[in-house]
C-alpha cells in the first residue's frame, strides 16, 4: 500500500466514522438519561436518508434546507416515540427490556411502512452541486462532499459538547444522568429534558441519514444492517459515553475502511466484531464505560 | 446497573399447569389421525411439526428471558449452530452418515459450547450491554457462515439433500407421521428436563438472579457462573431444535442465524407469559399458524409482527398464558393486584 493511497483509506474511514459518531452519540446519550437503548434509531437514520431523496431528488429543495428539515421531522418523531411509548413505560415500573422490545417492534412497523412507500430497491442520493468535486490535499485528492461529512460531524460534536458542558440545559441533562430522582426532587422537569434529548438524538440521526445518502446505498435494510455496528461501537466506547463513541467510531470506522480496501465488506464487519470481543475479554466496559454499567 | 426487583416478568413461582398440559399433549398426539382424514395430511403434518420445532426453541428462551432474566437477542445462533451441525457432517464431511444420531450429538455438543462463548461474553457486562453483545455476537456468526472462511458451510446458498432416514439404526423417522412422533416424543422429553430444572435448586437460582442479582452475590452464589450455566443449558435445547429443523426442513439456509429469527424467541415468549414454559410454546404455536395464514395475503406481514410488539409491550406484558390460567381460576392473585398498581418510575 502506498502512501497516498494509505492516506486515502485513513479519510474513508474517518467518513464512515463519521457517520457511526452521529448515529452513536445519540443512542449512547439517552443511555446514559433513562438507561434503555432505542431499537429504532437505525429507523430514524433510514427516513433522514429517504426523505432526503425526496425532498431533494423529486421535490428539488436544495441540501441545506433537507438538512434542517430531517432533522426537524426526526425530532418530533423521536419526541413523539418516547412521550406515547417509552415515558409511560418508565412510568409504569416496567423493566428496561420491555422499552427494547418496545422500540424493536416501532422499528419494524417503520421498515416496513418505508418499503411500502418507497420500495425495496436500492437508491443513491445525488452530492449536491455546491459540494462535487475533489479537493487536492497534499499528495491526495478526495471528493469535497466527504470532507464536508467530516467536519459537519466536527461542528455536530463540538455542537454537543459545548450543549452538555457549558449550558445551564447541559447541567440539568447531567444531573439527570448522575441522579434522576434527586435531580427532580430539585426541581428538575427530568420527563421533559428527557424527550428533548431523545428527540435531538434522533434529529441527528435523521440529518446523519441525509449526509450517507450520497455515501452508501439508501434501501429499507439499511437501518438495522448500521444499527448492529453502531451497537458494536457504543459497546467498544464504553454505553453511556459520548467522548468514547468519538474514539471507538474512530477506531471501528478505520476497521472497516482497510477492512474492506484490503479484504472484503464482509471480513471487514467481521474483524470489527472481534474487535468488539477483545475488549469485552480485557476491558468488559468498554474504553470509557463507567462502573454503573456493571452491575 | 441493576433492575432489581422491579421486574415486571412473572414473579412467581406458578403452580404445575396440569389441565392445559395433558390438554396440548393429548391434541399433539391425536393430531396425525385426525389429519389423515383431511385431503392434505402431508402439509398439515408438516406445519405442526414445525410448531413444535419452534415451541421447543421457545422454552429454551424462556429459561433464559423468563427465568434468569437475561435479554439475549442472540437466541438464533444457537438454532442455527445446531442446524448446521447436522448439515455439515451429514452432507459436507462426505461421510455418508444416515443415520439422526451422531448429527444430533454433534449439535448439542455445539450448543453447549456457543452457549459457554455467549454466556461467557454476556456475562461480563450489565442487562442493557447484554443485548447490544448478543445481537451482534450472533451478526459475526452468521457473516462468519456467510462468508465461510474454512469452505464448510456452502456461503450464502446454504446446504441441502439432508437426509432422514433413521434413528439408532432402527427407528424409521422417514416418513412425516414417524417423524411427528419422534418429534413430540423429544418435545415432550425436553419439556420433562426445563420443567425439572426450573423446579431443582438451580432453577431456584436462576430465579432469585432475575429478581435481584445482587442480594443473590451476597449470598454468596457467583451469578456469573449461572447465568453462564443458564445460556448452556438453553443453547443445547436450542440447538436440539435447530438439529430438528435441519432434519425436517432437509436444508439450512444463513437465514436461520439471522436476528429475525432471535426476535422471533422474544416474540413467543413475551406472547405466551415468560417463566411458564407453555405459555412460551402456546406462542409459538399462534406466530406459526398466524404466520402462515398472513403471509399468503399480505406482502408485508412484518407489519403485524411489530404492531403485536409494540401492543403486547403496551397493553399485555405478562402475555397471555397467565391471562389463560387466571380466567380457569378466576381468583385473582394477590401478584395480579401488585402489578396492576403503577409504581413510580
Amino acid at each position: 500500500m502506498t502512501f497516498p493511497t494509505f492516506i486515502m483509506q485513513v479519510l474513508n474511514g474517518l467518513t464512515i466514522a463519521a457517520i457511526y459518531i452521529l448515529l452513536a452519540s445519540g443512542l449512547t446519550i439517552v443511555f446514559g438519561l433513562q438507561g434503555i437503548v432505542n431499537c429504532a434509531h437505525g429507523l430514524f437514520y433510514m427516513l433522514g436518508a429517504y426523505l432526503a431523496l425526496t425532498l431533494v431528488g423529486k421535490m428539488g429543495l436544495t441540501f441545506w434546507l433537507a438538512l434542517p428539515a430531517a432533522f426537524l421531522v426526526n425530532f418530533l418523531l423521536g419526541a413523539a416515540l418516547e412521550m406515547m411509548g417509552i415515558r409511560r413505560l418508565v412510568q409504569w415500573g416496567r423493566d428496561f427490556t420491555h422499552n427494547l422490545i418496545l422500540t424493536l417492534g416501532f422499528a419494524l412497523v417503520g421498515q416496513e411502512v418505508v418499503k411500502m412507500i418507497w420500495g425495496a430497491v436500492a437508491q443513491l442520493a445525488n452530492v449536491p452541486p455546491s459540494l462535487e468535486g475533489v479537493m487536492a490535499l497534499g499528495p491526495v485528492v478526495y471528493p469535497k462532499y466527504w470532507l464536508f461529512v467530516i467536519a459537519f460531524t466536527v461542528l455536530v460534536m463540538a455542537g454537543l459538547y459545548l450543549l452538555f458542558m457549558r449550558t445551564g440545559l447541559g447541567i440539568l441533562v447531567r444531573s439527570i444522568a448522575l441522579n434522576s430522582e434527586v435531580s427532580q426532587a430539585l426541581g428538575t422537569n427530568a420527563p421533559l429534558i428527557n424527550t428533548l434529548i431523545f428527540g435531538l438524538g434522533t434529529g441527528v440521526a435523521g440529518m446523519a441519514g441525509v449526509l450517507a445518502g450520497p455515501i452508501l446505498s439508501v434501501d429499507p435494510n439499511m437501518a438495522f444492517e448500521l444499527l448492529i455496528i453502531i451497537f458494536v461501537v457504543i459497546i467498544f466506547g464504553g454505553l453511556g459515553s459520548l467522548g468514547g463513541v468519538v474514539i471507538s467510531g474512530i477506531i471501528i470506522g478505520e476497521v472497516i475502511a482497510f477492512g474492506t480496501a484490503l479484504m472484503t465488506g464482509m471480513v471487514a464487519k467481521i474483524l470489527a466484531f472481534a474487535v468488539m470481543i477483545a475488549i469485552l475479554i480485557i476491558k468488559p466496559l468498554g474504553l470509557f464505560g463507567r462502573g454503573a454499567v456493571l452491575e | 446497573m441493576e433492575t432489581g426487583g422491579q421486574t415486571a416478568w412473572s414473579g412467581e413461582k406458578q403452580r404445575v399447569a396440569w389441565v392445559p398440559l395433558l390438554t396440548i399433549g393429548a391434541i399433539l398426539a391425536f393430531l396425525p389421525a385426525i389429519f389423515q382424514v383431511t385431503a392434505f395430511a402431508d402439509y398439515l403434518t408438516y406445519i405442526v411439526v414445525r410448531m413444535m420445532i419452534l415451541g421447543l426453541y421457545a422454552m429454551s428462551y424462556d429459561l433464559l428471558l423468563g427465568y434468569t432474566g437475561i435479554f439475549s437477542y442472540g437466541h438464533a445462533t444457537f438454532i442455527g449452530c445446531g442446524a448446521y451441525a447436522v448439515a455439515i457432517l451429514m452432507v459436507r464431511t462426505g461421510l455418508h452418515i444416515q443415520d439422526a444420531l451422531p448429527g444430533i450429538m454433534l449439535a448439542l455438543a455445539v450448543g453447549l459450547f456457543m452457549g459457554w462463548i455467549m454466556g461467557f461474553l454476556c456475562s461480563r457486562v450489565g442487562p442493557v450491554a447484554v443485548f447490544l453483545v448478543s445481537f451482534a455476537f450472533t451478526e459475526s456468526i452468521q457473516l462468519l457462515v456467510m462468508s465461510d472462511p474454512l469452505r464448510i458451510t456452502n456461503a450464502e446458498d446454504g446446504i441441502s439433500g439432508i437426509p432422514r432416514e433413521t434413528f439408532l439404526g432402527f427407528l424409521n423417522i422417514k416418513p412425516e407421521v414417524h417423524f411427528y412422533y419422534f418429534v413430540l416424543i423429544l418435545l415432550a422429553l425436553s419439556y420433562l428436563a426445563l420443567f425439572i430444572i426450573t423446579r431443582r435448586p438451580i432453577g431456584d437460582v436462576f430465579m432469585a438472579i432475575r429478581e435481584n442479582p445482587v442480594r443473590v452475590r451476597f449470598l454468596g452464589y457467583r451469578i456469573r457462573h449461572y447465568r453462564i450455566a443458564a445460556f448452556m443449558i438453553s443453547g443445547f435445547f436450542a440447538a436440539l431444535a435447530g438439529a430438528l429443523t435441519a432434519l425436517h426442513e432437509k436444508a439450512v439456509a444463513p437465514e436461520m442465524l439471522g436476528w429475525f429469527l432471535s426476535g422471533d424467541a422474544v416474540l413467543f415468549v413475551v406472547l405466551g407469559g415468560p417463566g411458564t414454559l407453555i405459555g412460551p410454546f402456546l406462542g409459538a404455536s399462534i406466530v406459526v399458524i398466524f404466520q402462515e395464514i398472513l403471509s399468503d395475503f399480505f406482502k408485508n406481514w412484518v407489519v403485524f409482527l411489530g404492531i403485536s410488539y409494540i401492543a403486547l409491550i403496551m397493553f399485555l406484558p405478562k402475555g397471555l398464558f397467565p391471562l389463560i390460567d387466571r380466567i380457569r381460576s378466576r381468583h385473582p392473585r394477590p401478584e395480579d393486584a401488585e402489578a396492576a398498581e403503577p409504581r413510580r418510575g
